[in-house]
C-alpha cells in the first residue's frame, strides 16, 4: 500500500472519510414561476461505479427525490420525484426513455428542476421550509443507500 | 518528565492504532481477494450466463469494500478495548508503585528536614515490593531515631564529664585555701563552734565534688571478653541485703570491667536508697541471645509519670541527691552497646533490666 492509500484507509476506518464517493449538491437555485416555487440544482455522484455495476447487471434502480414543504407546523406540499433506471440489451433506460450511454444518463439525472410548492398566493408572507431527501433503492437490495458516501439532503428556508 | 511521558504515550497509542488498522485492513482485503479468486470467479464460470446469479455476484462485489471496512472497524474496536483495559491495568499497577513512593518521599523529606521528632511509621501500602520498601524505611528510621537518642546521651554524658572536671578543678582551687584558713580558725578562734560549722559545710561541698570527680575521671570504655558473674558478685558484696542469683556459673560478655562495676554499683545503690530496710535482688538471665542483669528492690517504687525522666541528668526523686547516677548508668550501658529498661509498681517494687548483647566471634 502506498502512503496515500494508507492515509486514506486510516481515515475511512476511523469514519473521517467515506468509503464511496459523496453525493454533492451545487448550483442550487430557487425561483417563483407560474404561481409555483421551483428549485434547480445539480447532484453529482448519484451513479458511482458500484451502483453502475449493479444497474449494468440488470437490476432496476429507483432514484427518489422526496420533497416536503412545510410552513410553521403543517405540510403544505409533499411529493416524490422518481427516476427509474434500467439496463437492458446493453442500453440504459431512464423512466422508460432510451439513453445512449452512461455519461448521458449521469448528466440527465444530475440536473434537476422540481416544483417544491404550488399555489403560492395562499402562502404569501409565510416562512416556508422545504426539505428534499435523496435516496436510492432496488428490489432485494434495501441498503443501496450505503453505496453513497453520505445521505444527501437539501434544506431550504425562504419567505414568500 | 510528565509531559515527555504523555507525548511518548500518545505517539505509541497512535502508532499502535495505525499499525492495527493497516494490518487488519490488509488482512480483510486479502480474505476478500481470496474469496474473489477461489469462490466468486469459479462461481461465475459455473453459472454461465445465468443473470440472477450474476446479479447477486455484482451486488456482493459492490458492497465488498464496505464489508472490508466494517470488519476492520470491528476488529480494531475489539483490539482497542482490550488495549485500553490493558493500559488501565498497567496504569493501576504503575500508580500502585509511584503513589506510595511519592507519599513516602514526602514523609521522609518532612521527617528529615522539618520535624525530626515526628514519629515515622509510614502505612504499608501498594504492591508487595513497595510494602517491603516501606517496611525497610520504617525499620531504618526506627534505628536512626534510636541512634539519635544514643548519640544525644553519649554527647550529654561527655559534656557532663567535661563540666564535672572543670567544676571539680575550679571549686577545689577555692576550697583548698578556705579549708586551710578554716582549720586555722578552729585552732585559734574563740568562737570554735562557728568555725567548725564552716569546716563541716566545706566537707559537704567536698563530698558533692567527689561525685563529680567520679564522673570526670571515668575512662573511655575498653570492651574485653570478661566473665561477668564474679564481677557482679564482687559489687554485690559491697552492700548489705543484696542477693545475687544466677543460673550460670560463667557468662562471658564484651565489657569494660571498671565501667560495668560502676553500672551495677549505681543501680544497687539506687535500689538500696529507695526505702528503709530494702531487700535488693540481682539476677543474671539469658534472653534472646542477650544477657540481662536485673536489679530488683521492694522499695517505694517510681510513679508512672516520673519513669520517663529518671535517666535525665539532674533528675532525682530523693532530696539531696544530684541525679547523676542513673544518667551515668544509661550512658555507660550505651558504651557497652546495651540498653536499660525500668518497670515499677509505685509503693511496691522497682526493677531495672540491663540488657547487654551476647558476645559474637
Amino acid at each position: 500500500m502506498r502512503i496515500l492509500e494508507v492515509f486514506e484507509t486510516i481515515l475511512i476506518v476511523l469514519g473521517i472519510s467515506a468509503i464511496y464517493p459523496r453525493v454533492n449538491i451545487d448550483n442550487l437555485y430557487i425561483y417563483k414561476k407560474d404561481n409555483a416555487v421551483y428549485v434547480s440544482f445539480e447532484a453529482h455522484n448519484l451513479i458511482n461505479d458500484s451502483i453502475e455495476k449493479i444497474i449494468r447487471s440488470g437490476i432496476p434502480v429507483n432514484l427518489y427525490f422526496h420533497t416536503s414543504t412545510t410552513d410553521k407546523k403543517n405540510v403544505i406540499f409533499d411529493t416524490n420525484y422518481i427516476y427509474v433506471i434500467r439496463f437492458q440489451d446493453d442500453t440504459f433506460y431512464l423512466n422508460g426513455e432510451l439513453i445512449e450511454n452512461s455519461e448521458r444518463l449521469i448528466t440527465s439525472i444530475s440536473k434537476n428542476t422540481f416544483v417544491i410548492l404550488d399555489n403560492i398566493e395562499s402562502e404569501s408572507g409565510k416562512r416556508i421550509t422545504t426539505q428534499i431527501d435523496i435516496s436510492i433503492s432496488a428490489d432485494k437490495i434495501p441498503n443501496l443507500n450505503d453505496l453513497w458516501g453520505n445521505q444527501p439532503k437539501i434544506t431550504l428556508n425562504y419567505r414568500l | 518528565m510528565k509531559v515527555r511521558f504523555i507525548i511518548v504515550f500518545i505517539v505509541s497509542m497512535v502508532a499502535i492504532l495505525v499499525s492495527t488498522i493497516i494490518f487488519t485492513y490488509s488482512s480483510v482485503l486479502k480474505i476478500n481477494r481470496d474469496m474473489q479468486t477461489e469462490f466468486i470467479e469459479p462461481l461465475k464460470d459455473i453459472s454461465g450466463d445465468d443473470p440472477d446469479i450474476l446479479r447477486h455476484i455484482t451486488v456482493y462485489e459492490a458492497f465488498g469494500e464496505k464489508r472490508a471496512v466494517e470488519s476492520t472497524r470491528n476488529y480494531v474496536s475489539l483490539f482497542l478495548v482490550l488495549l485500553l483495559i490493558m493500559i488501565a491495568l498497567f496504569m493501576l499497577f504503575i500508580l500502585g508503585i509511584t503513589r506510595p513512593i511519592k507519599k513516602l518521599s514526602v514523609k521522609v523529606d518532612k521527617a528529615f528536614l522539618r520535624d525530626t521528632k515526628e514519629n515515622f511509621n509510614f502505612k504499608e501500602q501498594g504492591s508487595a515490593e513497595v510494602r517491603t520498601l516501606i517496611c525497610a524505611f520504617n525499620k531504618a528510621f526506627s534505628r536512626i531515631t534510636q541512634y539519635e537518642e544514643l548519640v544525644g546521651d553519649i554527647s550529654r554524658f561527655r559534656g557532663w564529664k567535661e563540666i564535672s572536671r572543670l567544676i571539680v578543678h575550679e571549686v577545689n582551687n577555692i576550697l583548698s585555701p578556705a579549708r586551710v584558713y578554716c582549720e586555722y580558725l578552729v585552732e585559734k578562734s574563740q568562737n570554735e563552734d562557728k568555725a567548725m560549722m564552716i569546716l563541716k559545710k566545706i566537707d559537704e561541698i567536698s563530698g558533692v565534688l567527689s561525685k563529680f570527680r567520679e564522673i570526670s575521671h571515668l575512662p573511655e570504655a575498653n570492651l574485653k571478653k570478661t566473665d561477668i558473674v564474679p564481677v557482679i558478685c564482687e559489687v554485690c558484696k559491697e552492700f548489705d541485703n543484696v542477693v545475687f542469683m544466677s543460673e550460670y556459673e560463667e557468662m562471658t560478655l564484651p565489657i569494660d570491667t571498671i565501667l560495668f562495676k560502676e553500672i551495677i554499683r549505681n543501680l544497687i545503690k539506687n535500689a538500696v536508697e529507695s526505702g528503709d530496710s530494702v531487700n535488693v535482688t540481682v539476677r543474671l538471665l539469658l534472653e534472646n541471645q542477650n544477657s540481662v542483669v536485673s536489679v530488683e528492690d521492694n522499695g517505694c517504687g517510681i510513679s508512672r509519670n516520673k519513669l520517663d525522666s529518671i535517666f535525665n541528668p539532674g533528675f532525682s526523686t530523693k532530696s539531696g541527691n544530684l541525679g547523676i547516677g542513673l544518667s551515668l548508668v544509661k550512658s555507660l550501658i550505651y558504651e557497652h552497646n546495651g540498653n536499660i529498661e525500668v518497670e515499677s509498681n509505685p509503693g511496691k517494687w522497682t526493677k531495672f533490666r540491663v540488657i547487654i548483647p551476647a558476645y559474637k566471634e
